[in-house]
């Protein structure tokens, strides 16, 4: 295959006779683009990333071979010069001199994730385990300041999961300060978990917004898609609340803290929110409000006597206009991830939904043939919807 | 960078992470090799863990007793422990912490269960094994513990059938 040097050469004597470019203009750009003799470093580059990945590959054969016979602190020094080198090489990429940011940025996010690696190696070393939460908890403790002090996004993404797997935890762990369930009493119930989590994503959605505009603008988007996710997923999942409803009654409440310390991060998050963007938080809010209305329903055991169907039905429309909102949203402020998430998740939830109510009225052939095609429409449609628009949003900003 | 002084403290991060693992590493390595040691009888199960491998589940004599108060589910309690042979038994399980000076053998626990049927969790269910390798045959299967200053229990070693394991 040709370089893109080789082929700009080539290509570019056809655009010379098109008028697309001059001849001094197509002379200009072939300077700035030269073709170096004998491939240039490409050959070089390849031979260097196999040979690099076999070499990596070797070391890691190398080491879970021997692992058993490898002492605890050869281990434990190994991860530390790990967990070392991989911030030096963050530094020295994305810093000082920072020629590579995205690569440094990468070598970031491998250091905060091998802290979460040095503790599970110490505590499977230690046969560790009377509270796998306070392990998580110190791993984000111990990186949330890095992605802020390095402006890095892998490792803010990072220091998310260690805070959703955190939090996920206590409120799942029985006798945890945090737990959804009441003492003495036993936490079966995922659809809880999904909901706080769900109420969660909204906390980080909103945390999102009010990112925009100040100096740490960088993180705004990741917290915003990320806290859409969560928020879409967790909607998603309650639809199926009819389906497991016996279990919802007032007297399976869960516990006040959790839901108050969630719904302080949520208020939290929208103050700050307001400040930053106030036409959009004003947007945004009956939408998010419909959205925390069936998490609420969840939460406290709102019992209507319809054996969920309300806040099933209330989930999947709660869902269907928050993505159409996110849609619009994204077209008309650039926001790529709004308008692929809300696709994406409009066609889940039409297709589950034509499956969840009409999946079992069908004989079985018909089904098929009909979803077949159901499916193959809509996303076929989906997707070229999707298609116009971000080609229409990106040639917006092009003219921007 | 223009916040390349600010990006500077990274690094004072990045020491507090290092000098955490290798001083926790330590104490635990201190607590083993220094701490006093106890002996507890015990029947295993093997599950596996997604991070760290293949472990037992170890559940101890001391993990039943009878106790005479009424704990609130998943509490601490305090476990006075007694010698009876080679191995350390349940002597009274109590509710408020012993005193300073009280020389007996105590360690905490979780407790679930009620009055007379406590289940105790220590902290010390999981012990991991040489991955694939699943769990070995023996007769007798016994943990030797540290008894951390703290009061808290950890695994030093395994004894299978009187051997060293692994």
């Amino acid at each position: 295959m040709k370089s893109f040097e080789e082929r700009l050469r080539s290509e570019s004597v056809a655009w010379v006779e098109t008028g697309v470019v001059t001849s001094a203009q197509r002379q200009a750009l072939l300077e700035r683009h030269p073709v170096e003799a004998g491939g240039g470093g490409r050959f070089v580059a390849i031979l260097g990333a196999v040979g690099g990945g076999l070499l990596l590959a070797g070391v890691c054969l190398l080491v879970s071979a021997n692992w058993q016979e490898i002492g605890d602190w050869v281990k434990i020094g190994g991860l530390v010069a790990l967990l070392m080198g991989a911030y030096v090489a963050g530094w020295k990429l994305k810093i000082s001199p920072g020629n590579y940011e995205k690569t440094g940025d990468a070598f970031f996010m491998l250091g905060a994730g091998l802290l979460m690696a040095g503790i599970a190696l110490v505590s499977q070393i230690f046969h560790l385990n009377s509270r796998p939460a306070t392990g998580v908890l110190v791993w984000w403790l111990g990186i949330v300041t890095v992605p802020w002090l390095v402006k890095s996004k892998g490792a803010q993404a990072v220091s998310l999961i260690a805070l959703l797997i955190w939090l996920g935890m206590e409120f799942a762990i029985r006798g945890s300060w945090l737990s959804l369930a009441e003492q003495g009493r036993g936490f079966e119930d995922g659809v809880r978990l999904v909901a706080i989590m769900t109420a969660l994503g909204l906390a980080i959605w909103l945390a999102g917004l009010a990112l925009r505009e100040t100096r740490h603008e960088l993180f705004a988007a990741l917290h915003e898609k990320w806290g859409a996710l969560i928020v879409c997923s967790g909607l998603y999942v309650i639809g199926f609340l009819r389906h497991f409803w016996s279990w919802q009654n007032n007297e399976y409440a869960v516990r006040l803290l959790p839901v108050i310390l969630v719904a302080g991060l949520i208020v939290a998050a929208a103050v700050l929110a307001w400040r930053a963007s106030r036409r959009e938080v004003l947007a945004m809010a009956p939408w998010l409000v419909a959205a925390l209305i069936p998490v609420g329903a969840v939460l406290f055991g709102w019992n209507v006597g319809d054996h969920g169907w309300l806040w099933s039905a209330w989930s999947w429309t709660a869902l269907f206009v928050l993505n159409v909102f996110m849609i619009r949203t994204g077209l008309a402020t650039g926001r790529e991830g709004w308008v692929n998430l809300g696709m994406a998740f409009i066609a889940l939830n039409i297709v589950t939904r034509y499956f969840d109510l009409f999946g079992t009225m069908l004989e079985g052939g018909v089904f098929f043939v009909i979803s077949g095609v159901i499916v193959l429409t809509l996303g076929i449609y989906l997707e070229r919807k999707r298609r116009k628009w971000l080609g229409a949003m990106r040639a917006e900003k092009e003219v921007a | 960078m223009n916040n390349i002084k600010i990006a500077r403290w990274v690094w004072v991060v990045v020491a507090v992470q290092v000098v955490f693992l290798l001083s926790w590493a330590g104490y635990h390595q201190w607590v083993r090799s220094s701490a006093p040691a106890i002996r507890l009888k015990t029947l295993p199960v093997d599950p596996r863990d997604i991070l760290r491998g293949d472990y037992m589940i170890l559940n101890y004599e001391i993990s039943n007793a009878k106790a005479p108060v009424d704990p609130m589910e998943h509490s601490d309690v305090f476990v006075i422990l007694k010698p009876e042979g080679a191995h350390y038994v349940v002597d009274t399980v109590v509710t408020e912490k012993p005193a300073d000076g009280d020389n007996r053998v105590w360690v905490h626990a979780l407790a679930s269960g009620s009055v007379g049927e406590l289940f105790l969790t220590y902290g010390i269910e999981r012990f991991f094994v040489p991955e694939g390798r699943g769990t070995p045959t023996f007769k007798t299967l016994e943990v030797e513990a540290s008894v951390s200053p703290t009061n808290r229990l950890y695994i030093r070693r395994l004894w299978l059938d009187g051997k060293r394991f692994p």
